[in-house]
């Protein structure tokens, strides 16, 4: 100890020592400190910039009625206008989307992610070929959304898709209209998504299962128990944080909701979402800024439950 | 303890299993079933596929769902290659993909450095 | 710094002053200290500045407003393969022929150029860039988005019609686009089918109702229609509306002089219902192509659609096909407005933007690719070889046309009124997915049901549109 000067900043008696959660110890020098601000720093002032400061413009924007061309005078500024039109039902596709961003949170919550979950116990045995079967799953995931969009309307196309004239509805002239039935199509794009969100959430599930320790499961096996039992019993409470990662993201797909259906129809007549609402105010031919940030805050509001729920539970410490 | 034992009757087991052939119905219905949703989650994909070996003269006249007249082709591939720019669009894929690649991948890094406990860290 | 050394530059014994840090003589006589000269130097570009920023003045040789060589950029949205090659060959001919310019092409995706364009044009775009005649191009000159070119237009209106002449001036009077092509809307049909069933071409709405369902006895659908893409549905408003209440409510609706809960609309919505019966099953679901094939394989009788529907035929690749296409107006329906003939012709044209940062230096260049485009040479040779669209230029050489491209002309001529399609003649936030297109969705879902309550939602929502 004596042979290190302590005049020298950055020794190890001249910093803090810092206890991690394993109860293990740790020197945290002055040195440390500033790599450490520096290193967490750069991302940070990227988030700021990147992600916050467009945020406040936005909310600031959502009180103007500006159009995107020129600058924001006094007179643009209209206060809670945006809001109120929007809140009240005056802008009658507003709450048909939000219905619809709920509707797709439910089946992708109720029927999407369960049978993702389900394929990835399935495919947890070593059974021949599992890798096969995961490949056939999680290949959807690989293809960008608009691809999807594409390769399903090839199924659903009223009068040329596959599911019509396979099950011979053309030619006896029930034509079931999958993209145009304002109250069908939005379930015909949700088969479209599950089919993706199903590989991706069983190839997640999958990579939790498999630090699962098999103690837990022999001890089960040895106590009686039936498979169901087992994963209900002891896999499923063990897997808590892959748990809350498959509900984080299940909630992040159904808000961020936008390719499918816009692809299929630019998001109309049965096919409103927030996310296309916020396209079609303010960076498409209309660029009613202003009143599509009002939108844009909207869906940080909604989302912003889910994020802090997420939040609290990761920040809670871990129990040892 | 409970886990040394566990291994035992494995151990035990194993052999068993491995003489048998392990062909227990309850894996033929699992293979079954794995294998139909196999074929339907494969089946659009090979739908699309089915359609772009087709020249766009066949589709527009005979519609999607028929036997292809005159054979698969692949002149829809060849158009694409000469008259879609694809140099162009590939490199602005690349331009895109390699950069927000390493940059998330350095930021996300750089900002969980001083953050030893958080859920899912295993050691 | 320079102030204590004010008496450096004294003119040199020759009487040529050097002006500092160029190495240039200046061969004057003047009694020139160097703030003088660039005080002379600020003031002088400053000046230039502002002639520069009036816009109309020339920036090139004094004599013309054009220049050869330099450079040109062009934004275009002809992304399909066909009208892109017609594009560059285009170019390419009025580059060797404009002494070499070299013109760069920047083509982006049809619907991603029309979606991006308030930001396209407010950004860095290019000096000259494709675009539609009607409302939208004089939304855009009125904000101060595109730059007039009455030079040009004065040393080219002698080759155009009035009809094109008015539809390429701004609301301040100024030309801001030259016509390149346009195509109209009609009523097309297969002459074989036609023959087949011994059908006649309706001249008036009871004959066109009673070939409806003579056509749906025969097995046929009588009237192909489309309507996932949401505009298709605004040709048969545009008809129907043009034909019963005139071309000046219609675009009095289309700006907003108009209302849309008037009795007048209501009456047209519920003319429609007498045909919607007629139309494509599942139309909702389906692409205006899909409709083109049900017209190619003769599942459908007829079909209201642009001149653009025969490139769907030309893709079948049967030349049999394609010369079975034709087309008639659409019917009289007894109004004082029929004798108007009006019709959705609406024209493609080019324009020169304002922000462009190099369109100071490719001003003359811009304008003379500008003058070249309005030669009937230049557009035949563009129709040639992507067919669809017909010339607008007077000169254009009508014996290249094919039939039905020579009935077109006919027909749009004797139109004594125009319009550029709905979409095209009103607010692109009124028009779109949101607006016109949702509106006219909800009503073809129930045709036959009573309007008002959609009427009073479409007059609501263009109220809360905020000013343009």
């Amino acid at each position: 100890m004596t042979s290190v000067s302590p005049a020298r900043k950055d020794a190890p008696e001249a910093g803090e020592l810092v206890t991690t959660a394993k109860g293990r110890y740790h020197v945290l020098t002055r040195y440390d400190r500033r790599v450490l601000m520096v290193m967490v720093g750069i991302p940070l002032l990227a988030d700021v910039v990147l992600i916050w400061w467009p945020t406040v413009t936005s909310i600031y924007y959502s009180l103007t009625n500006w159009d995107g061309v020129g600058d924001i005078t006094a007179q643009n500024f209209i206060g809670l206008k945006n809001y109120q039109f929007l809140l009240s039902g005056g802008y009658f596709q507003f709450w048909p989307a939000v219905a619809h961003n709920f509707i797709w949170l439910a089946w992708l919550t109720f029927i999407a992610t369960p049978i993702g979950i389900f394929f990835a116990v399935l495919l947890d045995r070593d059974i021949s070929g599992t890798r096969i079967y995961q490949s056939v799953f999680y290949l959807p995931v690989v293809l960008s959304l608009v691809v999807v969009g594409f390769i399903w309307e090839l199924q659903f196309s009223p009068t040329d898709g596959f599911i019509n004239n396979a099950f011979g509805l053309v030619k006896s002239g029930n034509i079931i209209d999958w993209l145009g039935n304002p109250r069908i199509n939005l379930f015909a794009v949700l088969v479209a998504a599950s089919w993706r969100h199903v590989g991706y959430m069983m190839v997640i599930y999958l990579a939790g299962l498999k630090s699962v320790d098999p103690t837990l499961r022999e001890a089960a096996k040895v106590d009686g128990a039936n498979e169901v039992q087992i994963f209900f019993r002891v896999v499923f409470p063990v897997m808590a944080p892959i748990n809350t990662v498959i509900v984080v993201l299940t909630v992040i797909e159904s808000l961020r909701a936008f390719d499918l259906a816009f692809i299929i129809n630019q998001g109309k007549n049965g096919l409103e979402l927030l996310s296309i609402l916020i396209t079609n105010n303010s960076i498409s031919e209309s660029t009613r800024v202003g009143f599509g940030s009002a939108i844009a805050v909207i869906l940080l509001v909604i989302s912003l439950g889910p994020i802090i729920t997420f939040l609290s539970q990761a920040m809670r410490p871990s129990r040892s | 303890m409970s886990a040394t034992t566990a291994l035992e009757q494995k151990a035990v087991v194993r052999p068993a299993v491995l003489a048998g052939r392990n062909i227990r119905p309850g894996r033929v219905v699992l293979h079954a079933f794995l294998i139909a949703m196999c074929a339907l989650w494969i089946f659009p994909l090979f739908w699309a596929v089915y359609s772009s070996l087709r020249p766009i003269s066949d589709t527009v006249t005979h519609g999607y769902v028929s036997l292809p007249a005159g054979g698969l082709s692949l002149e829809n591939f060849k158009a694409f290659w000469t008259e879609a720019d694809l140099p162009y669009y590939y490199a602005n894929t690349l331009v895109i993909v390699v950069p927000s690649v390493v940059l998330i991948l350095l930021l996300a890094s750089m900002s969980h450095l001083h953050a030893p406990s958080s859920p899912g860290a295993s050691t | 710094m320079g102030e204590s050394r004010e008496g450096e530059f004294r003119p040199r014994s020759n009487g040529r002053i050097a002006v500092p840090h160029t190495g240039l003589e200046l061969p004057l006589d003047l009694d020139l200290t160097r703030r003088d000269i660039l005080k002379i130097a600020g003031y002088g570009s400053l000046a230039a500045f502002i002639a520069a920023c009036g816009g109309s003045a020339p920036s090139s040789s004094s004599s013309s407003i054009t220049a050869t060589g330099g450079k040109l950029s062009l934004g275009s949205y002809q992304s399909d393969s066909v009208p892109k090659k017609a594009l560059q060959d285009i170019v390419d001919a009025f580059a060797s022929s404009n002494g070499g310019t070299k013109v760069s092409v920047n083509t982006v995706d049809h619907g991603t150029f029309q979606n991006q364009i308030t930001s396209y044009l407010q950004g860095t775009p290019e000096d000259v860039f494709t675009w539609f005649s009607g409302h939208r191009m004089r939304f855009f000159a009125s904000k101060g988005l595109a730059t007039p070119i009455d030079d040009v237009w004065n040393a080219v209106k002698s080759n155009y019609t009035e009809g094109f002449a008015n539809s390429v001036k701004g609301d301040d009077g100024h030309v801001y686009a030259i016509p390149a092509s346009y195509y109209p809307w009609a009523v097309f049909y297969r002459k074989d089918v036609f023959a087949q069933h011994n059908y006649s071409i309706p001249t008036n709405w009871d004959d066109f109702k009673a070939l409806c369902s003579k056509m749906k006895s025969d097995g046929l659908i009588p009237i192909a229609f489309a309507d996932k893409d949401g505009w298709p549905a605004m040709g048969t408003f545009d008809i129907l509306n043009l034909r019963m209440n005139g071309y000046d409510f219609h675009t009095g609706l289309c700006t907003g002089q108009q209302k849309w809960n008037d009795s007048k609309v209501t009456a047209v919505f519920k003319k429609w219902s007498e045909i919607t019966p007629y139309y494509s099953p599942a139309f909702a679901g389906l692409t205006w192509q899909q409709a083109a094939d049900q017209l190619l394989r003769k599942q459908a009788g007829m079909y209201l659609l642009g001149l653009f529907v025969s490139q769907e035929f030309l893709a079948s690749g049967s030349q049999a096909d394609l010369a079975q296409l034709d087309f008639f107006p659409f019917p009289h329906l007894g109004t004082s407005y029929d004798s108007e003939e009006a019709l959705d012709a609406p024209i493609d044209v080019y324009m020169v933007t304002r922000k462009s940062p190099t369109l100071n230096s490719d001003l003359g260049q811009a304008k003379a690719f500008m003058e070249y485009l309005a030669k009937g040479s230049t557009q035949t040779a563009f129709y040639v070889e992507s067919p669809g669209a017909i010339p607008t230029a007077n000169d254009a050489d009508q014996s290249k046309y094919d039939p039905l491209t020579k009935k077109a002309a006919q027909i749009v001529s004797n139109a004594k009124r125009i319009t550029q399609f709905f979409d095209r003649d009103s607010r692109p936030d009124f028009a779109g997915p949101n607006g016109m297109q949702q509106f006219l969705l909800k009503y073809l879902a129930n045709p036959s049901s009573d309007t008002t309550g959609l009427q009073g939602q479409m007059q609501s929502f263009w109220d809360s549109l905020g000013p343009e």
